[in-house]
């Protein structure tokens, strides 16, 4: 990971730390961790798809529209968070 | 992508393993059950029982349940509000796909949800947004400051050159010479 990764990865895990359990779709992961004057919409979602990929998010789709994901943060998540 | 389900090993409180239950497993019939127990009549020690006896989930206090219930709703409160972002995104989406970027469409959809964050004043995310606009606002403050003093640098510094020419020139202090060394102060 970048540096820069590793800065919007941290606030992401941070985010959904603090949801204690609960789920976030990406818009509001965005608007969360500080919207565009933070990162632009390709760079958070290649965070995620890095996260998703180490495991440290899990995510499943929407109840309201089945291509829409809603990202929780797991255990290994949970660890890394304090570690970044 | 990960779609399977990953067992949580860290924390074992019993509230957590409800959270986790009512995220992971619990089927949309089966919270809309609990949905209205939650807002029956129902004392909160029956539901705790209840709890207990159907989802193997033993919460000892009344507080655990309020917790619960307290979570259950701002997740609630969330999704109703990325249901709207969504909304909002394919609407953009479809009325200006052509014209505006994907980034542009994020940033709109993101300053709708701060306005309405804004307007509501219970949820967090308002405060980040203020709290943005009022950097801004300050660093614009800040920027009109600077061009203000800048103005004022310049015009400070054509009124002495024109009063030194003045000086130094055979006829001294003309009238003319005088109107705009004045000019250039009201700018001071």
């Amino acid at each position: 990971m970048t540096a820069r990764e590793r800065l919007i990865a941290k606030k992401v895990l941070n985010h959904l730390h603090e949801l204690d359990g609960g789920q976030a779709t990406v818009l509001e992961i965005h608007a969360s961790i500080g919207g565009m004057t933070l990162c632009s919409a390709a760079e958070l979602d290649a965070v995620l798809e890095l996260l998703d990929t180490q495991r440290f998010v899990l995510f499943v789709p929407a109840r309201f529209s089945p291509t829409v994901k809603k990202f929780n943060l797991t255990d290994a998540g949970a660890a890394a968070r304090l570690q970044l | 992508m990960s779609t399977n389900p990953k067992p949580r090993g860290g924390s074992s409180s019993e509230l957590t393993k409800l959270k986790l239950l009512w995220r992971d497993s619990l089927s949309d019939s089966a919270r809309d059950y609990w949905r209205a127990l939650f807002i029956s009549a129902t004392t909160q020690a029956e539901i705790r029982k209840t709890i207990a006896t159907k989802l193997k989930v033993e919460l000892k206090r009344d507080s655990q349940l309020t917790e619960f219930r307290s979570w259950l709703e701002d997740q609630d409160a969330r999704d109703v509000e990325a249901q709207r972002q969504f909304e909002d995104e394919q609407r953009l989406k479809s009325q200006f796909g052509d014209s505006m970027s994907p980034e542009e469409i994020r940033q709109r959809v993101l300053q709708a949800a701060y306005a309405r964050a804004m307007a509501k004043g219970d949820f967090k995310l308002g405060l980040q947004a203020m709290d943005r606009d009022l950097t801004s606002q300050k660093v614009s403050i800040d920027r009109e400051k600077l061009v203000l003093m800048k103005r004022k640098a310049d015009a400070y510094d054509r009124a002495q050159a024109a009063l030194n020419e003045a000086k130094n020139s055979k006829g001294g202090i003309t009238p003319d010479t005088l109107k705009k060394i004045e000019t250039e102060l009201r700018l001071l």
